[in-house]
């Protein structure tokens, strides 16, 4: 399953943003601030897996039909994500969130760019023993219709899924998986009150426009997809959206410190990139 | 010999056996080696931040660990971190990602290889050593086709043939040795 090759000719920068271009006039989705080595990983093994030589034959292949374009966008933009990834993380999470929840009466918590919906299952889940979870409305957004419509759905393969309840245990949690993200006939179905649970909607990162105001901010490991400019308009957005007090979580080798604003937050956790907005 | 002047990076693809190996190999390379080295190793995940920091004590070169948009710099010996893909920008900066495993692993040595022959051409200097499975096997080809030379170790030297061998038949290697004389061809 996880067997991915990448052999195939030179790609070159101008052949990304000519794709790039492509998806941006006929779907109206935006890659130029994407990071090009990632984006063209990503090239490399979708020509590989529908077996075509050059980015015509894609862009050609891609404009043909519906079908077509939503795999190819599909493979194209999702980001691949595990279940409890980084359960050291999150065992950290997981103590602490009720000390700088206790004060509020609505917890706001926000995961963009949530993809087909994993990330935002796992924290719901770490939150769910945690007194925040009651109080708690989850928002979950991305710019990708068929994503949004992925993660509303919760299934996924499960061919995977003793690693996953191995980090779920590894995280210290303590609740009965098999009811929250139930294993049968090789796929995992997420229990139906946590998918209510969540509000999935369509939002671009990238928009002028922000959701609202919250007091938790879920973003590990979307950062780094994308070019050092566009990586501190991100964080300055993120940390306009939060409430005086409310907490940033970033993936294990995001970095904070070079952002003009990061002195204007505190790191919550040693080692750990849990970090707490001043004022 | 190799003129090391002549390129702007080594990139080196090493998995089972290969702490042993690193541990001979990095600390022959001088502070003022004009060239920095980027590693792919198939840590356990837990293991790399002691390897690195042991590593660190013992080599002339700086051992780090290659963090997501950082320039690479001569002087320095980077490490992909646990879990995630490293890879080289067109303007010789890191990026991470989580995608997806490639050949089974996560940092995959042909998403490494593939990206450093794109930002480094003929620049680039690629070498594979001890290892259990076919990673590295790509990408090493593909740096031969954008004009980079290619190293591997001797599969009868090394701890662990699999991977080396696989190099090897992938496509036509410049220089086949022991690590002792893969250091001796630009030192």
């Amino acid at each position: 399953m996880d067997k991915r090759i990448i052999t195939c000719d030179y790609i070159t920068n101008d052949d990304i943003i000519l794709f790039i271009k492509f998806l941006e006039e006929r779907f109206n989705y935006n890659f130029h601030i994407y990071s090009k080595a990632t984006l063209k990983l990503r090239l490399r093994i979708i020509l590989n897996k529908y077996n075509l030589k050059n980015i015509d034959e894609l862009i050609s292949f891609t404009g043909k039909n519906k079908i077509n374009a939503e795999r190819i966008i599909y493979d194209f933009t999702v980001t691949y994500r595990e279940f409890f990834r980084d359960p050291v993380f999150l065992r950290q999470f997981r103590k602490r969130v009720d000390i700088f929840t206790k004060p509020l009466q609505e917890i706001r918590i926000w995961i963009p760019e949530c993809g087909n919906g994993i990330e935002a299952y796992t924290f719901a889940i770490i939150l769910h023993e945690t007194e925040a979870y009651r109080n708690s409305a989850i928002i979950a957004t991305d710019s990708n219709d068929v994503l949004i419509e992925k993660a509303k759905a919760g299934i996924y393969p499960s061919f995977k899924w003793k690693k996953d309840y191995q980090n779920y245990e590894d995280s210290g949690g303590k609740l009965e998986l098999s009811e929250l993200l139930p294993v049968k006939n090789d796929i995992i179905e997420v229990n139906r009150k946590l998918r209510e649970k969540i509000s999935f909607s369509k939002h671009s990162i990238l928009s002028e426009n922000i959701p609202g105001q919250f007091n938790l901010i879920f973003f590990r490991n979307s950062l780094i997809y994308f070019e050092y400019p566009a990586q501190i308009s991100i964080l300055q957005k993120l940390s306009k959206c939060l409430f005086s007090k409310g907490v940033l979580c970033l993936g294990e080798k995001e970095t904070f410190h070079s952002f003009p604003g990061s002195e204007n937050f505190k790191s919550l956790v040693k080692n750990e990139r849990i970090y707490q907005k001043l004022r | 010999m190799i003129d090391i002047y002549n390129y702007k990076c080594i990139v080196i693809g090493i998995s089972a056996g290969g702490m042993e190996i690193l541990r001979r190999f990095l600390p022959l390379f001088p502070s003022d080696f004009p060239v920095p080295i980027v590693i792919v190793q198939h840590f356990h995940p837990n293991q790399g931040e002691f390897f690195i920091k042991y590593l660190d004590s013992c080599c002339n070169m700086n051992i780090l660990e290659a963090s997501d948009k950082e320039m690479i710099k001569k002087g320095n010996i980077y490490f992909a971190p646990p879990n995630y893909h490293l890879l080289i920008e067109e303007n010789y900066t890191f990026s991470l990602n989580v995608d997806a495993k490639v050949n089974f692993s996560r940092p995959s040595i042909d998403v490494l290889f593939y990206s450093a022959a794109d930002a480094y051409s003929s620049s680039l200097i690629g070498i594979i050593m001890t290892g259990a499975n076919d990673d590295g096997s790509r990408g090493i080809r593909y740096i031969k086709e954008r004009g980079g030379v290619t190293i591997v170790q001797d599969p009868d030297t090394a701890e662990v043939f699999t991977m080396p061998l696989a190099a090897v038949e992938s496509s036509k290697i410049d220089y086949i040795l022991p690590v002792e004389n893969i250091a001796g061809l630009f030192i």
